[in-house]
């Protein structure tokens, strides 16, 4: 689904990450956002870029859209999604394509469950697992925060 | 600058939502069972699959994809127990996605198989997401992980159905706290089943191929509907 490739040579140091005529250093990352940033999952954040850039794609030659300014996603803190690390991977993704430095416009879900004694949706906290913060319920059924979705674009009128 | 705004309103994983149906279909029709394995790096899917291998392949006919960023390595150590095992390198991927494992078992010549064992790429954040098309979902969780790991990755805990303890039998020179990490699963799946494995010792390992063969034999036989 996702068309990357790495040199899998130096993997365990500096991988270069190619898609179409992009060529990125994995180790440029840290130095961009911080040692927090682990380069696994930057790269599940490219494979993430390049789908939504697909559905960009699609939706711009079908609708004969020439340029695009921004894109609007949403994402669930469930998703494993860090936003840096996408804003950092669609930049990387876009460019040389329709959405070349177009901004994108994250909205943050936060995880919500199903609180079965309350009746209620809740929003546990984050790492505090899936627990009613009101009745201390376990709460298994997650309602939000899994998202990944393209949600729209901005184009010039 | 005048901007209009164009709706998509796209879930980026329909297309692998897709595929995995269709793997399901596929499987379900060959009465095949898929065993997804999902863990850290380190935490011992490898010797866990190389023993369930062993220990099934008398009776069952057993097989296994097996992804890694990089190397054959996997596939080369679990194909020394006779069934048919093939390496899916996935580069720069952290997880194994459903067309992946449509490609690998394109020109596979597996044979049919009572049991598919995928074994994902050591990381517990993407794979999480990705169906494969499978039966069953097992976190692959050693004692030397922190208590705490079910909370800090709460999908891969969540979306399981077993979580299979390994290297049970250095539980105490480790100080594992039991009860801390059985609370941390509960509290992100209650019904998550829990197995005490050690591949070395044996430890656990007859109820696990025994769930296995249960888990097969219930797909085979699908339960008669209820009137």
């Amino acid at each position: 689904m996702c068309s990357v490739f790495a040199s899998t040579a130096g993997l365990a140091f500096d991988p270069v990450v190619r898609y179409g005529t992009v060529k990125a250093s994995l180790s440029q990352v840290p130095k961009m956002f911080g040692s927090s940033i682990r380069k696994e999952v930057l790269v599940h954040e490219l494979s993430v870029a390049l789908s939504l850039l697909q559905g960009i794609e699609e939706t711009a030659s079908r609708d004969g859209i020439e340029r695009v300014t921004a894109v609007h996603v949403r994402v669930g803190t469930m998703s494993g999604i860090a936003p840096d690390a996408l804003r950092f991977s669609w930049e990387l993704a876009t460019a040389g394509t329709v959405a070349a430095d177009s901004v994108l416009r994250i909205e943050d879900v936060p995880l919500a469950v199903r609180c079965e004694r309350c009746g209620e949706d809740r929003e546990p906290g984050a790492a505090s697992g899936l627990v009613c913060p009101i009745c201390g319920a376990i709460c298994p059924t997650i309602v939000r925060g899994r998202e990944l979705q393209l949600v729209a674009m901005e184009v010039p009128a | 600058m005048k901007y209009r705004v164009v709706q998509i309103e796209q879930n980026i994983m329909r297309k692998n939502d897709a595929l995995a149906a269709a793997l399901r279909a596929r499987f379900a029709a060959e009465g095949t069972l898929v065993v997804n394995l999902l863990s850290s790096p380190g935490s011992g899917k490898t010797t866990l699959l190389e023993e369930t291998l062993g220990r099934l392949a008398p009776r069952l006919r057993v097989g296994a994809l097996v992804g890694d960023q990089a190397t054959d390595n996997d596939a080369r150590r679990l194909a020394r127990s006779g069934a048919p095992v093939r390496q899916i390198t996935t580069a720069a991927e952290c997880r194994l996605d459903a067309d992946m494992i449509g490609t690998a078992l394109h020109g596979w010549h597996a044979g049919p198989l009572d049991v598919l064992f995928i074994e994902n790429v050591g990381n517990l954040i993407c794979p999480a997401e990705y169906d494969l098309g499978e039966d069953l979902r097992v976190v692959v969780y050693s004692v030397t992980e922190g208590e705490d790991k079910p909370l800090k990755y709460p999908l891969a805990f969540n979306t399981a159905q077993v979580a299979a303890v390994t290297k049970i039998d250095i539980a105490d020179a480790v100080g594992f706290d039991r009860a801390a990490a059985y609370r941390s699963m509960r509290e992100v799946n209650p019904a998550l089943e829990i197995l005490e494995l050690s591949a070395k010792t044996g430890t656990g390992m007859d109820r696990w191929a025994e769930l296995i063969e249960e888990r097969l034999q219930r797909k085979a036989q699908p339960p008669a509907a209820v009137h």
